[in-house]
Order: structure tokens, then sequence, then C-alpha cells
């Protein structure tokens, strides 16, 4: 039953929303907190594609239009944790902001996130509002980003 | 003679053509460095002579300056302006002239004028400090001009009535103030530029034996010379020069040059000057220095360079000319040395040397010993047809050649020591060595050699002889190694033996004999008498004589003999009971002596002793044992049990941790549903079907929550009695308690069961058990910081038991903890890290508890535990 909705948001389920919103790849390997997040991002108009690992994450993104806008992803998840991901995601689609999700709060594990090229690090247990905050900050860094390379 | 003709001259042209182009090299470089120099100095004094033309005119602008300032201020009261006027217009008062006197005579006095007076537009004097001092014509003529422009002006340089050089500053004054001007008069301070003028221009500010400065003017086709001249006196106003005389420094300037020339001066001296001109004034300043002074230290500095250009040519002269006379010596030597080989005379001497030589070549050869002979610098002059055989090798091969390039390094060290040895302290000199064939075998030899000596008694080279001794050699080593063979034969036995000749004489002992009998050396020993030395006395003091002695009767009649207890006295004198033996010995059938073995037996008698106390005691400590081995398993059993208390706690401990870990992620999923309830509500799609849902989710994971914490709360709790259960349940159970914690440290947990296992005992303690190895086994992955950790649980039967095997990856356990990994409070990890009672309680319960085995053991790439129940 956890991971019912989570399959109806999957990649295949986006459409319109592509066309306008930003889209935001959620990566979580716990379905039941990858759906309220999705169902919570839905709601404030972002398009979002979840995925349960970060394997098929990477693939997605490899070739998708209209490219990914942000990547929240989990910390702790099989094969590959969050920093290389973040790692592999820099090198796929660079100046793509990522957010990370974690348990853990130590300050080395944040700073060896921000040393990677995450956006933001937020702990566990998430609040929403501050998720939301942190997400419509980084979009619009990267928009601003974006036209700055443009003007260059 | 007959090659006289063809020397040739050896002055080579090249080394005409070196030393013309390093004597110019040399030149040209000094005649640069010279000129840069000059042209530095030059530089340097032209700013000198610009800066101080400019001050000069400077201070005279300032000065005139001030002088101007002096009238204005004069002039600025309108009270006594309107005094002088009354004076020049209506004549004036006595009074009023006599005020104004005085204020002449303090003008004059405080601001350094020779005189100060008031003239009407006439030119008559009306008020004057000095009477005498009235206006001639030239000064009427230029007070006129004064007034015509009614401008305060300064007139020229000009000599008074007396003779006297002045300057007059005429400051007219009107008659009516404001617009309407007419000159009515005017104020003339006159001026001794003897006192002022003339001093401030003549300074100069640094020291300098010719520098000068001159203020001049043009006067028609002349120069004037308006100050005294520092090299020609009373030359102001009076001397003057032509103004064609083009080198003159004063003339350049009159006509309109500035800056820096280098000319004549007045004195017709060679200066260089700084012209510039004054300011609002007819005036020419002149700042000059004679040449001869700037470049006085040039000069110096050019002595110094051409003494040193000088020297290194002549250097190199000589350097060259050296070299030229040396090729020379050189070419004529060899000139002289061919004629001589040329001539006659020569060959015939060569002849009778040859003769000599060869008869000393045949002496040499005929010599049977191998003979060589070396030079002082120690290289081979020849040897003879024995040393070539000996060594096999050519004479050609040797002549030329140093000890090392003959001899392997280790030899040619020892004969090139003993041949500079020979050199210092000359003679004759032998010695035992070694001398390496050419086929690599070794030779023992001795080696003789003497010096021999030239005409004048210097040491010319060495000649040696060699004998070969290496047959000898190996003779006198194979006996002195059986020698030393038995010897260390004899050293090494631990019984005492020694050899006694018909005498009784002792002929060797070995060293347990000397060490026994309590002496120091064996010689202490060798030829005495050992019967009167070790065995002349009984043990009760009674005498031993010889002719009793056992020993001796027996080997006299060539019998051997035991004695099983005997006494035998030490150095010190003291005795001892010993066991002997004693051999005949015969040479040739002859009775030639004896050799006697004895053994110490102190021990052996004390030994039957002693065990018959310890018998007495090992009686004793049998009543006792039983007592003692009780307390013993009372005491061991309460630290078990205190061991079991602190297992608990640290589980308990390790817990807490697996609890934090679980419910961290159900935690967030609840914070996450009842924020994604709010933000639905906010957004108006909260539906009731969509709050059902949620807080069906929600309540899934409480009950989740809710499952966990009882599941630890069961295991804390102790096991009543044996049971039967589920080994399949118990590792499931287990599992969920750690895997978040697993999960977290990203170790890969897989479990592998092949049927339903069931296990009678304590299920809350096996499952403890299980517990401490995986926590052990994820303690080493993450310590190790293994790459791909991984644990792998198997459960499955061995016959009527039933195994559960917990692998890791870890790399394994080193052999000497594998033996202590179970001993109680032992650990690897780091202080504070580790209790080192895990692994000690899971073998306790399943081995005391549960009549199972605990056993662990490295398997490939890591270690393995086995349950066994």
């Amino acid at each position: 039953m956890a991971g019912k909705l989570s399959d109806d948001e999957g990649p295949d389920g986006m459409r319109d929303a592509e066309l306008t919103a930003k889209t935001i790849l959620l990566v979580d390997d716990e379905g039941a907190g990858r759906e309220k997040i999705a169902a919570i991002l839905g709601r404030h108009g972002y398009a979002v594609v979840s995925l349960p690992d970060a394997a098929s994450a990477l693939a997605l993104v490899q070739d998708r239009t209209p490219p990914i806008d942000l990547v929240i992803t989990d910390y702790r998840m099989p094969n590959m944790d969050g920093f290389e991901f973040a790692l592999e995601l820099k090198r796929s689609m660079p100046g793509t902001p990522l957010i990370l999700i974690t348990a853990h709060t130590d300050i080395k594990s944040y700073l060896k996130a921000l040393n990677v090229g995450v956006f933001e690090y937020l702990n566990k247990p998430i609040i929403a509002h501050e998720l939301l905050r942190i997400v419509s900050e980084a979009l619009k860094q990267r928009e601003e980003g974006r036209s700055d390379e443009y003007l260059s | 003679m007959k090659n006289n003709q063809q020397i040739p001259s050896t002055r080579s042209p090249y080394l005409v053509i070196v030393f013309l182009l390093l004597a110019t090299a040399v030149g040209l470089t000094g005649y640069h460095y010279y000129d840069y120099q000059k042209i530095q100095l030059q530089k340097e004094i032209q700013n000198q002579l610009l800066v101080v033309a400019e001050l000069k005119v400077e201070q005279v602008v300032n000065w005139r300056e001030e002088r101007l300032a002096d009238a204005a201020v004069f002039l600025s009261s309108p009270a006594l302006l309107s005094d002088i006027r009354h004076i020049l217009i209506n004549a004036g008062t006595a009074e009023m002239k006599g005020e104004l006197l005085a204020r002449f005579a303090a003008l004059k006095k405080h601001n350094g004028y020779t005189s100060v007076h008031l003239v009407d537009a006439q030119g008559s004097v009306r008020v004057a400090t000095d009477r005498k001092d009235v206006p001639d014509d030239l000064e009427k003529k230029q007070l006129a001009e004064t007034l015509l422009h009614a401008k305060t002006t300064f007139s020229d340089f000009h000599r008074s009535k007396q003779g006297i050089i002045n300057l007059d500053l005429i400051a007219p004054i009107m008659a009516h103030a404001g617009k309407e001007r007419s000159p009515a008069g005017a104020l003339v301070l006159r001026i001794d530029p003897s006192l002022f003028l003339y001093p401030l221009i003549e300074s100069w500010p640094t020291k300098s034996r010719t520098a000068e400065t001159l203020l001049v003017k043009r006067k028609g086709d002349d120069i004037l010379y308006l100050n005294e001249l520092r090299f020609k006196k009373n030359t102001a106003l009076t001397f003057r020069s032509s103004l064609t005389t083009v080198a003159l420094p004063a003339a350049m300037s009159a006509q309109g040059n500035r800056g820096i020339v280098e000319s004549l001066d007045y004195r017709g001296v060679p200066v260089l000057a700084a012209l510039s001109a004054v300011p609002d004034t007819p005036w020419l300043m002149v700042a000059k220095v004679d040449q001869e002074e700037i470049y006085a230290p040039i000069r110096q500095r050019a002595g110094l360079i051409a003494a040193f250009i000088v020297s290194f040519i002549v250097a190199a002269g000589l350097g060259v000319g050296y070299w030229d006379r040396k090729q020379n010596v050189v070419f004529y030597r060899r000139q002289l040395e061919a004629e001589v080989e040329f001539s006659a005379e020569r060959k015939k001497m060569e002849g009778e040397l040859h003769e000599q030589l060869n008869f000393l070549h045949v002496l040499i050869e005929s010599i049977p010993l191998p003979v060589f002979y070396k030079n002082v610098q120690g290289l081979y002059l020849g040897c003879n047809s024995a040393y070539e055989r000996f060594l096999g090798i050519g004479k050609g091969a040797l002549v030329g050649k140093a000890v090392y390039d003959m001899a392997p390094k280790d030899l040619a060290d020892i004969y090139r020591a003993m041949d500079s040895d020979l050199f210092d302290h000359a003679g004759i000199q032998s010695y035992e060595s070694t001398m390496a064939h050419a086929d690599g075998s070794r030779h023992e030899v001795i080696i003789t050699k003497g010096t021999f000596a030239k005409e004048d008694g210097a040491i010319a080279g060495l000649v040696g002889a060699v004998t070969d001794i290496t047959e000898r050699k190996r003779a006198e080593d194979a006996v002195r190694q059986s020698e030393e063979k038995i010897k260390l034969l004899l050293d090494s036995t631990g019984e005492a033996i020694y050899g006694i000749d018909m005498d009784g004489n002792c002929t060797f002992c070995n060293a347990a004999c000397v060490r026994v009998l309590g002496y120091e050396r064996p010689d202490e020993l060798l030829g005495r008498n050992m019967h009167f030395l070790i065995h002349h006395t009984h043990k009760d003091g009674t005498p031993n004589p010889v002719e009793t002695c056992e020993i001796f009767r027996a080997f006299r009649q060539g019998e051997g003999v035991h004695i099983a207890e005997d006494v035998f006295w030490r150095a010190d004198g003291t005795d001892f009971p010993v066991e002997c033996w004693s051999f005949p010995q015969k040479r040739d059938n002859v009775m030639i002596g004896a050799v006697v073995t004895f053994v110490d037996i102190t021990e052996r008698k004390k030994n039957s002793d002693e065990l018959k106390h310890r018998q007495l005691l090992l009686e004793e400590l049998n009543e006792t044992l039983e007592a003692r081995v009780r307390a013993e398993v009372e005491k061991n059993r309460e630290m078990d049990r205190l061991m079991m208390t602190q297992g608990r706690h640290a589980a308990m401990g390790e817990m807490i941790g697996n609890i934090a870990h679980q419910w961290r992620q159900p935690i967030n999923v609840i914070g996450l549903i009842m924020q994604d309830l709010h933000d639905a509500f906010r957004h108006g799609s909260l539906t009731e079907e969509y709050l059902a849902k949620n807080v069906g989710q929600g309540m899934a994971v409480i009950q989740h929550m809710s499952q966990t914490i009882d599941d630890f709360r069961n295991f804390f709790s102790q096991d009543k009695e044996r049971q039967e259960f589920s080994a399949n349940d118990v590792i499931d159970r287990t599992l969920s308690f750690v895997e978040a914690g697993f999960k977290n440290s990203n170790i890969e947990l897989s479990l592998e069961t092949e049927e339903e296992i069931l296990i009678n005992g304590f299920p809350n303690e096996y499952s403890q058990a299980v517990l401490n190895i995986l926590n052990n086994a994820k303690d080493a992955l993450v310590e190790g910081k293994v790459r791909d950790p991984r644990v792998r649980i198997r459960l499955f039967r061995e016959g009527n038991r039933s195994v559960m095997a917990i692998a890791d990856n870890a790399g394994g356990i080193r052999p000497e903890v594998l033996e202590k990994i179970f001993d109680p409070y032992f650990t690897t990890k780091q202080e504070g890290k580790g209790t080192g009672i895990g692994l000690y309680i899971s073998k306790n319960i399943i081995e005391e508890h549960m009549a199972g085995s605990l056993t662990v053991k490295n398997i490939p790439g890591g270690a393995e535990f086995s349950i066994t129940v």
C-alpha cells in the first residue's frame, strides 16, 4: 500500500505539468516517506518524479527533456549513498541543485555534503515548510545562475 | 746537427694574436668603464650646478620681493602717507619731518638699508637719513622713469659718489589717493649689496674649491660682472668681458644660452657652468665649477683603472710569454733527444746495456722460485718464468700493471699495504699470504721482498720471491683441525676427563674437569701429579697413600676400574663425592698411561633426600585441595553472575542505539503524514478519503513502532524456563533489532534458511548470544572501514543439531586474538568502545546454559562464528 501512490507518480505519470512546472527528482528507498514528500511538493505546483534508488535516478536523468530542475535525495540508500549520488549527478548534470535528506546530524557530514556541491542538507524529521523554502530558494538560484550563463 | 735547419720558430703568431686580443679587450673594457664613470659624474655635477643656479635665482627673487614688501609696508599707513604728501607738496612742518626722519632711521636700522630718503618729483631730497647721500644724475634718471611708470622699481647696481656700489629701491608716492594719480615724489631705499646680496650669491651649498656663482648683465657688447668674483678682486661693476668671447659662460648666458655649458671662464680656465636668468631683472646667474675639480675624482679612478689595465696586460703578456717559453723548452728537449737517438755512440752504449740486461734477464729466469719486481709506484716491472708458471699468466699481461689489476681486491689490498710499508721502511720483508692463480685457485705462500735502490740511494722499487706453502699449510691445518675437534669434543661433554702418564702426571684435561675441580685454566693441572692434587685424602681425613690408590693400581696393571663413590679434592681445599672410571691407555702394546673420567655426585645424593620431602608435601596438599577447588568454583560462579549483569547492561546500551536508529525513519514518516494533512487542508484538497488513508498509514507505522518496543522489552526479560522455540523466529526477531543499525552503516545483511529449526532452551538468551556476535561483526566492519561490508547468516541442520553460522568479510581475526576472543574482558576495540564481555557471554549462554558450542574460525575474507545447539 505504501508503494502504490508513488508508482502513480513515477516517471510515466508526468505529462502536461512538465511543460510549465519545475520538475523535481525525488530519490528515497523508503516508500511511505517518499510518497508524502511527493504529495506535498506536488500540491505546491512542482512536478515530481520519484524513484526508489540512485541507479535508476541516474539512468533517468541521463537524456531527459525537459531536464530535471532539482534533485532531492535521501542519504542512506542501498548500493549508492547520497554523497556518491551527488558526485555522479554533478558529473552528468552539472548545475542541477541537490538537496540531501539525512538522519545524521554531525557537522562533518554536513561539511562533506557542501563540499560535494550539495545545495542544502536537511535533517530528519523533515519540516515541510522548510523543505519548500529550500526548494524554491534552490530553484531561484538555479534560475539566476542560468540567466548569468546566458549573459556571458 | 742534421735536424738543426728544421727547427721552426715556435713563437706562434697565435700567441701574439691572443695577447693582442686580450690587451685590446682589457683596454676597451677599462676605457668603457672610465667613460661610463665620467658620464655618471658629469650628470651628477650638472644636476648640482642646475640646482645651485636655480637656488640662487630663487634666493635673489625672494630677496627682491622682501625689499619690495619693505617699501609697500612702510607706505601702507594712510596717516604716514598723508604726512609724506604734505611734506612733498606743501613743504610740511618741521614736526612732521622730524617724525618721518625718525621712521626712516628705524627702517634703515632694522632692515639694513644704507640710507633712506624722500625725494620730490624733481629729485630734490626732502627728508634723508644721510644728507651726503643725495642722488646723482644717473639716479635722477632712474627716479624720473620710476615716477613715470608709477611703479616701485629697483635701480641697477651703481657706484655712488663715494665709490660704494649701491642698489636703490624707488617707491613712487602719488599726490592723491584714489584714481587720479600723479607722482609727487618717491621713497628711495638705498641698499649696500656687499652686506647681504653678494654673500648670498657667493655662498655655495657644498664644499668646493672652485665653485662660484656670478651675477652678470649685458651692457652693450660687453658683459658686466655685478658681484665680486672669487678669483679676481674688485671686479664688481668694473670688470667687463667682451660679449664676443663666445666661450665665456657669462657671454653665452648673455646671448640667451640657458642650462649647462662647458667652456672657459674669465680666467681662461675650463669650467662647467649652469646658466639661468633672474626674472624681472636684466640679471643673469652663472653657477660654475672648474672642470679640473669635477674631474679630479674620475681622473683618480682613471689612474686606478689604467694601472689595473696595465698590470693585467703585463700579467697576460707574462703568462703568454711563459707558456711560449715552456713550449720552446719542450720543443728543444725533443729535438735534443732526437739527435741523441740518432747518434752512433748511443747505439753502441745501447748494445752494451742490452748485453747486461740480457745477462740479468737470464739470471732472473734461472731462479727456480717465482720472482717479481715492481717500481716505487707499485707497478710490476717484470717477473721470471717461474712466476709466470706459478700464477698462470704471461709476463706481457703483468708489466706496467698494479696489484689491483692482477689480484682480487681482498688480496690486492694486502699486497698494496705491505708494499707501501716496505717502501716506508726500506729493507727486507717476509710474510705469509695468499696468491690467486689465474684459474682462481688460491695458494698459501711466503712472500719475501726487498727494496732496490738507484745510484743516488733513493728507492727505485722492490723485488720479491714467492714460496708456495699451500701443501704444508694444508697438513698443518688438518692436524690443528683434528686437535681442535677432539678438544671441542672433550670440552663439550659434561663429564670431567683427564689423562695421566705412567707417573700419574696430568697430560690433558677437559673444561668440565677444570671447572669441577675449581681451577681456572687447564695449565694449572697439566704436568701435575693428579693423585697428590685431588685424591690425596679420604673423606674422613685420613691420608690416601698412592700405593693403595685404586686408580693407580688398576692402570699400572693395564686394567680398567669403576669406583661408585669416592672423594676428590678441589683447588680451594674442599671435597666432593664423585663416581669415577679409569681406562688404561696403550700405544704399540705398551702402557703409556690412563684416562680418568669422573662425575660430581653431590646433586644425585641430595636429590634422593629432596624426593622424600616432596612426597610428604604432596600428601598434605591432597587433603586441602578439595576445599580449595570448591571455593574457587564458587568464586567463578560469582564472577559469571557479575559478568552477565554487565553484559546485560552493555546489551541494553546497544539496544537503545538500535531503537534510536529504528525509530528515526518511522518518526520522520509520521511527521510527514501530519504535515501533509495540514498542507492538503490548506489547499482545500483534504477529502475524508485522503484523511482516512493518511491516518491508516500513520497507524500502521505506529503499530510497527509499538511492536518494536515490545520486542525490545521482551528481549530483556529473563527466560524463566527451558522451552522449545523456533530458531527461525528468533533470528528474524534479532535481525529486526539490528537491521536499522546495519543499514545505517551500509552493511549488507543476508539470511539463508532452509527449514524451520526447533531448539530446546532459552530463546531470549539464544537471541542475545546471536546479537552479541552480530554486533561484534558490525563493529569489526565499521572499524576496519571495509569496502562493501557484508554479514551472511546461515541456519541449517547438521545431524540432530542446529547450526547458526554468522560470517563477515572484515578480514578475519589474527591468530593471537583468535585464542583469546572468548576470554572475559578481552577486547581489541579502542578504550571505552568495547567491554570485552559480549562474546564471553555468548559462549557462556550457548555452552553452559544450552549445552551447545560456540566456535570461531577464519574463512576466506573474514571470520565465521558457529552456534551449534
